[in-house]
């Protein structure tokens, strides 16, 4: 193996099963849970004593982020997919792609909550992209750009590992803070529906990473790129402009 | 005869089910077509049949926005009122909980006091992909797969809502959806 990559991950995937690979994605999720739930955004927005208009602009700004960077995502993702190696099982393919299309309105999902919220929709379409959502972005492009494919199996990861625990963490402690069903579509929606995804990926990386030993460390990678970048970037940039707005109406 | 078809979609194809279904109804009787989200439960008792649909969402479960009013929809005395529900749902990629939400609505709409109709069976789908179906077992109302097998989902609309459309005689020369 590559003294780079052994350095990178600190250890060896080549020999693991598509289960020990999952195995391990799973222990490095739970670590950033730990993180998460340590950290100042989760604080502010979760806590009994931050105020409820923090908590909701912090939301509202998490949503923004999600607007501007999910079509990048899909459509990079989708034409990662596309360079899976034509050896790949159809029915792995089928998933892969299917999962896409569960995903594929999601941004519009986080933009009517966004505007539920009192959010401008023409604003949030035409804005530039915040530095963290171009990098979300563009790391997702990058996979593409380098063909990349298998690791953008365990870039999905964060994603559908994190998504259904930490909303499912929050829904009520931001029902606490006021915020009404219409502006929590989004987080009501993956509290339960990406457990299912979750469950799916899971099934999809130890069938790829069993098939395709190559893919092995190539998954690994893309999860540790992606948590390079998200989700705590993304949050704090979201927390940042919810302080920034929070303080100048407090004023 | 009033009628009124609820609904709840993500990503719409309930809605178009929903839709035609309406459209097939609206020439034989007073119907009402409203998204659950958007209907206010009240006035539900003041329709004589009610047709309740939505997606099979998360693990086998209900749409969140049917989740959302189910407490609503229990307590809404239905005695003497008909109800037929409809689920869609995916074999090929949820065949383990392949609509569930169809027993999930029958469940929810008998605590109304409701006379549910519309059953169906399950004929003709993929029980290879399902394990907790049998062949031919009954189903609560009308189940399509829009995915796996789409081309079924007219033929499967149609003649369901011919059996509600005979049961209630409303039967006209005419066919039953546009
Ligand atoms: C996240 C997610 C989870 C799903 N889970 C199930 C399931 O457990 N069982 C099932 O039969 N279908 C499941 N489906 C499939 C949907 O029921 C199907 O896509 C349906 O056509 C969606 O209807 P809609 O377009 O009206 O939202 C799921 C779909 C999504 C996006
Ligand atoms: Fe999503
Ligand atoms: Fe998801």
């Amino acid at each position: 193996m590559n003294s780079g990559a052994l350095q990178d991950l600190g250890f060896d995937p080549r020999a693991m099963s598509g289960d020990e690979i999952v195995q391990h994605l799973d222990l490095r999720i739970g670590q950033v849970l730990e993180q998460i739930q340590h950290s100042e955004v989760w604080r502010a927005v979760t806590s009994a004593d931050s105020p409820p208009e923090l908590s909701r602009e912090i939301v509202k700004e998490i949503y923004l982020e999600i607007v501007m960077y999910q079509p990048d995502v899909i459509e990079a993702t989708i034409a990662t997919i596309a360079q899976m190696p034509r050896s790949l099982p159809v029915e792995l393919l089928d998933d892969m792609l299917h999962h896409q299309i569960e995903e594929f309105d999601h941004g519009e999902m986080a933009l009517r909550d966004y505007v539920a919220m009192g959010g401008s929709e023409e604003y949030a379409r035409n804005r530039p992209m915040s530095p963290s959502a171009f990098s979300i972005a563009a790391m997702w492009r990058m996979l593409c750009h380098s063909r990349d494919s298998f690791a953008y199996l365990g870039a999905l990861y964060p994603f559908e590992g994190i998504t259904p625990i930490i909303t499912e963490k929050a829904k009520d402690a931001l029902r606490g803070k006021g915020m009404q069903d219409e502006t929590l579509s989004y987080v009501d929606f993956h509290s339960t529906e990406d457990k299912e995804h979750a469950r799916m990926l899971r099934e999809l990386i130890a069938k790829v990473a069993d098939l395709y030993p190559e893919a092995r460390e190539r998954i690994c990678y893309g999860l540790e790129y992606f948590l390079a970048i998200y989700p705590m970037p993304a949050w704090n940039a979201a927390m940042q402009r919810a302080m920034e707005r929070h303080l100048k109406t407090a004023a | 005869m009033r009628l009124l078809i609820l609904y709840s979609t993500s990503t719409r194809r309930t809605e178009t089910v929903a839709n035609r279904l309406a459209e097939g109804f609206s020439t034989l009787c007073d119907t009402s077509l409203s998204t659950i989200e958007n209907w206010d439960l009240d006035t539900t008792p003041d329709y004589d049949l009610v047709i309740a649909g939505g997606p099979t969402a998360g693990q086998g479960e209900l749409h969140l926005k049917w989740r959302r009013v189910a407490d609503e929809v229990a307590r809404l005395d239905m005695q003497g009122r008909h109800v037929a529900v409809f689920a869609l749902g995916d074999q090929r990629h949820h065949g383990g909980t392949f609509g569930n939400a169809l027993w999930l609505l029958r469940e929810l709409w008998e605590q109304t006091g409701a006379n549910i109709t519309g059953e169906t069976s399950f004929t003709g789908y993929l029980p290879q992909l399902c394990p907790h179906l049998r062949d031919g077992q009954r189903l609560p109302g009308l189940l399509l797969d829009h995915i796996a097998q789409r081309r079924l989902t007219t033929p499967r609309l149609e003649s369901w809502a011919e059996q509600l459309q005979q049961q209630f005689a409303l039967q006209t020369a005419a066919r039953s959806l546009p």
